[in-house]
């Protein structure tokens, strides 16, 4: 299979995940009468819903990158973590997550598109809710490092093994690669975010915990007008 | 009837728990390494499973199951989106007596499937 036909089939793997779960809540909830537990399963029918929303949007964007236009500016990356955070709240509560964000007391902002990377952002976010343990927090940071804008979100969910590691540290970035330890994706959202990054100049790269888990780091140029930080807020 | 249940996403698996009803004794199990322990301890009357979970394939942890005799004759119901890519000759040797696709099971087959694995467990 080419890398389009591979891209294709990761695609609709992923929106077909959500939509067997939507559909099987949707099976639960005609058999529920309980109230409580009625509203439990609309809330999870309509957080996979916003999901998978979520996915086909950026499906899209990913699929028009090279023909639009994108207007790249200062971003203060720990405000937009925040808004990320605060959106996925809701998701994160049901899921049994919980967040903990490091932003440095100066404010960083990143040369980038707002839209696109506050999708970067969510697709990381969203990537490290599913496969974290639950007991310890998906860490959000952003720290200054060679002149990059860097941020980064861990995840302490399975041990990868190594060879499967390097596979996807070869590959991140070009075709969706599967991972055995994570098995609710293809490898799309990470693809995506890649390319999100590509961009607008960045690029993603990954690292491996030995007690468990994933840290996704995007790297960004570091914007140098720190008047414009200044003009706009400092982060708080 | 105690059915033990392999499902990697809570959601599903709390929905699947949900659809059994009362009529069934059900655990849920989301980690493929910690699935044996449970066979062996509370020794399940049927598994039911998807066939992709985590680091390990579901056919790694069969052929375990297979290996040793007090766990041999467990039976298998396998529930997963790709059902329709997997024939049931080809895991018989596996003690699955049924493959049923996450894009079509009602409430109604699943408890039904279930039902008819009932004192095959030896």
């Amino acid at each position: 299979m080419d890398e389009f036909g591979g891209n294709l089939v990761a695609a609709a793997h992923e929106l077909k995940t959500p939509l067997v779960l939507v559909r099987q809540l949707s099976l639960q909830l005609a058999e529920t009468e309980d109230p409580a537990a009625r509203a439990e399963i609309i809330r999870r029918i309509r957080l996979t819903t916003e999901r998978s929303l979520r996915l086909v949007d950026n499906l899209t964007r990913a699929a028009r990158l090279e023909s639009a236009m994108f207007e790249m500016e200062p971003v203060l990356l720990g405000g937009l973590c925040r808004e990320v955070v605060d959106e996925l709240s809701p998701l994160s509560t049901a899921l049994g997550q919980e967040f903990q964000v490091k932003i440095g007391k100066s404010p960083l902002a990143a040369v980038g598109n707002r839209d696109l990377l506050r999708s970067l952002i969510m697709g990381l976010v969203d990537n490290a809710l599913t496969y974290n343990s639950s007991g310890s927090p998906v860490e959000i940071s952003t720290r200054i490092r060679r002149g990059e804008a860097e941020l980064a979100v861990r995840d302490h969910g399975a041990t990868m093994d190594l060879a499967e590691f390097r596979c996807l540290q070869d590959r991140l970035g070009t075709q969706a690669t599967p991972i055995a330890a994570r098995p609710l994706s293809s490898g799309l959202g990470l693809l995506i975010a890649q390319k999100f990054a590509m961009a607008m100049n960045g690029r993603l790269s990954v690292e491996r915990h030995r007690r468990g888990g994933l840290t996704f780091r995007a790297h960004l140029p570091a914007s140098q007008q720190l008047s414009f930080v200044s003009l706009t807020g400092a982060e708080s | 009837m105690k059915v033990l249940i392999l499902e990697d996403d809570k959601w599903f698996a709390d929905s699947l728990r949900a659809n059994l009803g009362q009529g069934f004794d059900v655990r849920v199990c989301h980690d493929p390494e910690k699935v044996f322990d449970i066979i062996e301890k509370w020794q399940p009357d049927v598994l039911l499973a998807d066939v992709i979970l985590g680091a390990k394939n579901l056919f790694v942890l069969l052929n375990e199951i297979q290996s040793y005799t007090d766990t041999r004759t467990l039976p298998v119901v396998i529930l997963s989106t790709v059902a329709q890519q997997i024939k049931i000759q080809d895991v018989a040797q596996y003690n699955v007596r049924k493959i049923l696709d996450k894009t079509e099971i009602t409430p109604e087959k699943l408890r039904e499937t279930i039902q008819r694995q009932g004192g095959k467990n030896v």
